[in-house]
């Protein structure tokens, strides 16, 4: 086995020993209750993992920059709609949802969709399909 | 004695550096438009999880969360495994088939795992359709629909990985066997890397969005 070869192999094994560590780390802390930190926590963790098959295993750090280019044109259109979507979704009531009318009216449980700010719309006589009209109120616009 | 297969360059390539560049790009482009298609799913289930953050989080209690983990895993050694093989494609064919072989092995495993959880799953009715039964602690409606994603997406997920590994052993037998043009198995060989790692990297994502609850 060659000089370049072994060192191949050691970095290949480090790298592998990261991604364990990093799942190791966030299964662990997926056992203890952060709130709401808890899966922004988890999918930092996960871009991290995805970063090092990226740039090691993929080979992303010595490849020519039009690589570079198609992977970050991928990545920017994926944010693109990830936030354009969300923050649309965020300023929106939720879709009334068939079947969860008649719970969440018995036990208001600390959903965001269940605030009195967002009435829904009585869920159609099919139990458990899914509705998405929206109501027709101000704060839906 | 017969001689060594010789690498053939295609026509419209000036070389053969040329035409792995070209390979490579091809794949990237591809991987990229992939990923837009699972982005276009885990943005849905994004949008729902921000109005439902509490259902959603109580119906990923009730996957099999170790069986998960287990998969991720089981994921990462594999594209380990192919990470090594590419590595050795242009010094040592047989080894690079070997690794190639362990990849797709552990690519199988993931699937037999994801069985066990499927059949599992069907057994406490959380297949959404006439036989749903939402768990406990859920509004019926919501807890229909994370599941609805799961399948959706895990499906995907393994139909990805279920390709992979056809791929993967197609390319490694006739690595092995030696025949065929060296330049195009390579490049065959390094591609079929570039997708094994990104069906791993999308993995890595679902992860922590349906089975990572406390």
């Amino acid at each position: 086995m060659t000089h370049t070869s072994r060192h191949a192999g050691r970095t290949l094994l480090a790298v592998t020993a990261a991604l364990m560590l990093l799942l190791a780390l966030t299964v662990s802390l997926s056992l203890i209750d952060l709130g709401p930190a808890g899966l922004a926590v988890a999918v930092v963790i996960a871009a991290a993992k995805a970063g090092v098959v990226l740039v090691w295993f993929m080979s992303l750090r010595i490849s020519p920059r039009t690589y570079k280019f198609a992977a970050a044109s991928g990545l920017s259109l994926l944010a693109l709609l990830l936030c354009g979507t969300l923050a649309d979704s965020s300023v929106r009531p939720p879709p009334c949802v068939g079947g969860a009318q008649a719970e969440a009216a018995s036990h208001p449980s600390p959903q965001r969709g269940s605030s009195p700010a967002h009435p829904r719309v009585p869920p159609s006589s099919g139990g458990g399909s899914v509705d998405l009209r929206r109501e027709n109120t101000p704060a839906s616009r | 004695m017969t001689a060594a297969p010789q690498a053939v360059v295609a026509s419209q390539f000036r070389d053969a550096g040329q035409q792995s560049h070209a390979a490579r790009l091809g794949m990237w482009v591809f991987l990229a438009s992939e990923a837009l298609v699972f982005a276009v799913l885990l943005t849905a289930y994004a949008s729902l999880r921000w109005w439902y953050p509490a259902d959603f989080a109580e119906a990923g209690r009730h996957l099999y969360k170790w069986l998960g983990v287990a998969n991720t895993a089981l994921l990462l050694l594999s594209s380990a495994a192919m990470a090594a093989a590419t590595e050795r494609a242009s010094v040592s064919p047989r080894t690079t088939a070997r690794l190639m072989f362990t990849a797709a092995a552990l690519g199988v495993a993931f699937l037999a795992v994801k069985g066990v959880e499927y059949t599992l799953d069907i057994r406490e009715h959380l297949l959404p359709g006439p036989l749903f039964e939402p768990p406990p602690f859920t509004t019926p409606g919501h807890a229909e629909m994370f599941f609805l994603f799961y399948w959706i997406v895990t499906a995907l997920h393994a139909v990805h990985v279920a390709i992979g590994v056809a791929a993967v052993i197609t390319i490694a037998a006739t690595v092995r066997r030696g025949r065929g043009d060296p330049l195009g198995l390579e490049n065959a060989v390094h591609n079929a890397g570039l997708y094994w790692h990104f069906v791993d990297v999308v993995w890595l994502f679902i992860l922590p969005l349906l089975y990572l609850n406390p």
